[in-house]
């Protein structure tokens, strides 16, 4: 097994007809096609025909996230979205149960809260812990849907404990890495059906492009490669390439922005201006341990929230003064961005839902990035003045 | 044997080259504590020719922290002893903090793990104290 850093590099493992070294962007809607018996075949033995059903230029993307999630295979979508949304519906049963945390990306809940009622399934939310969930679970639950590490408040579910609970071989587990990334946790590897990422955010890396990956068995990924293929929610060639030209880098920039965020988090912490910090990486955090237990590095992400002391024209006013770190939604880039979690991240989580939460209108998520940690910490220090 | 005895002597060449400039970096030390004068302090502890050259080699990020702990407001900055510990010269021990707290973040930042020791220098030169 190759450590990640060169999966990152060389999982691709594509080859064309000139050596190429960097896979190239096949740009072509088209392939040439007479009938199934005489047409080219990608790697994994599917027509190459239509880009919207199969194309190079992705698969060499997905060989490389498969390979880092260690899965079988993988898919690439126009967005994480797109990737939930099709996955979802692939899974999920009529009169059924769907478990979900009451705190993740709040339009991963819209979209469930939407399709529940279109598709005639319960959708259970609950408290974002492994104990809740597994309390919740029962024979007739067909998905849990989760992330390890919550949006916004950064909590940690321990994912092994809801994996040794599985009530029966019928209900699957959905995980969102995106906040975690295969350097932290392979949720595939306790348990997990599907693992899916928003690739805009850390596996691309540089916060110019959209896009979304799920990773999984042979016959899941092919099962949902058909309804990628009706729902046609593939991501484009162009933006494949742009993520696999990202993710080379996934490792080193993950590591950076993740000790870059430790030593903000702890600044932070003993700023008299912050009313509380949010980050598993902090020794006095309550999810420390379990993090550092489920974690497969000594690392805790790049994101870091916390409740500045103020009222909304403070917190507006800091954030304009902001001068390198730009107010803005999106995380897991180069450029470090701050948002407003209730205006952002958690909009559609429900107000008394937000308060048990403690997402208030003063808590802040901070994505770290790549620039040099002590020119962030004086950029915080003169916005907090 | 041949080639640790030419390494021998080209590092020999190279203390009796900068030997001069050292011995002027300790006549600068000596200067800048009879006359007061903090800052020539500091850059006579930060001109070391011989020794540091060699040394810096073994603490990691060694040149980015002096470079980093000059331009933070350190009148000098040099390897403790024999290292890994470095040292920064500050006029108030506001500046010692800051100065310090910036280097450890830096290296935090780049999975080295720091401890900060800010302190005041001993006026009163050796005690005999039990």
């Amino acid at each position: 097994m190759r450590h990640d850093r060169t999966i990152a590099v060389h999982g691709h493992m594509e080859e064309d007809v000139y050596g190429s070294i960097i896979p190239p962007i096949y740009l072509s809607a088209i392939f040439r096609f007479i009938d199934e018996d005489h047409a080219i075949r990608s790697d994994r033995n599917f027509v190459i025909k239509y880009t919207r059903e199969e194309n190079p230029t992705l698969r060499a993307l997905e060989r490389v996230i498969a390979r880092l999630e260690e899965t079988d295979d993988a898919l690439a979508f126009a967005s994480g979205m797109a990737a939930i949304s099709t996955s979802i519906i692939k899974y999920v049963e009529s009169e059924s149960k769907v478990i979900v945390p009451i705190e993740m990306y709040s339009t991963t809940l819209q979209l469930l809260e939407k399709l529940s009622s279109k598709l005639k399934f319960k959708l259970v939310k609950v408290w974002p812990s492994a104990k809740d969930i597994v309390e919740a679970m029962d024979r007739n639950t067909s998905i849990v849907f989760m992330e390890v590490m919550t949006n916004p408040t950064l909590k940690i579910i321990d994912l092994k404990y809801v994996c040794e609970n599985i009530p029966n071989e019928n209900t699957i587990i959905i995980v969102d890495n995106t906040f975690t990334t295969p350097i932290l946790l392979k949720p595939a590897k306790l348990c997990a059906k599907l693992v899916i990422h928003s690739v805009t955010k850390y596996l691309a890396g540089h916060n110019d492009v959209i896009g979304g990956v799920v990773a999984g068995a042979y016959n899941d990924i092919r099962e949902l490669w058909d309804w990628r293929r009706i729902m046609g929610t593939l991501q484009q060639p162009f933006e494949a390439y742009l993520v696999l030209r990202g993710i080379k880098t996934l490792d080193v920039r993950f590591e950076k922005e993740s000790r870059n965020a430790q030593v903000i988090a702890e600044y932070l912490n003993e700023h008299p201006r912050i009313e509380e910090v949010m980050y598993p990486g902090l020794s006095s955090s309550e999810y420390h341990d379990i993090a550092k237990k489920l974690f497969l590095r000594n690392l805790y992400g790049a994101v870091v929230s916390f409740k500045v002391k103020g009222d909304r024209d403070y917190i507006v006013r800091f954030m304009k003064k902001l001068k390198i770190i730009k107010p803005a939604p999106s995380l897991g880039g180069t450029e470090s961005l701050i948002s407003i979690a209730s205006a952002a991240a958690a909009k559609y989580i429900p107000p008394e839902d937000r308060r048990r939460l403690g997402i208030t209108d003063n808590l802040l998520r901070l994505s770290v990035g790549l620039e040099d940690v002590n020119d962030l910490i004086e950029d915080l220090s003169q916005a907090l003045t | 044997m041949s080639h640790h005895g030419s390494l021998t002597s080209v590092n020999s060449v190279r203390v009796v080259v900068e030997a001069p400039a050292s011995i002027a970096s300790v006549g600068k030390l000596v200067h800048a504590l009879h006359v007061g004068d903090l800052s020539l302090f500091g850059e006579a502890v930060s001109s070391d020719f011989v020794v540091e050259p060699y040394r810096s080699r073994l603490v990691e990020y060694y040149w980015d922290l002096k470079k980093l702990a000059l331009s933070s407001g350190a009148l000098g900055f040099n390897i403790a002893g024999v290292g890994p510990s470095v040292f920064s010269i500050c006029d108030s021990m506001e500046k010692a903090g800051n100065t310090g707290r910036i280097l450890v973040n830096y290296l935090k930042s780049l999975g080295v793990e720091a401890k900060l020791y800010v302190t005041r220098i001993l006026r009163h030169g050796v005690r005999v104290i039990r």
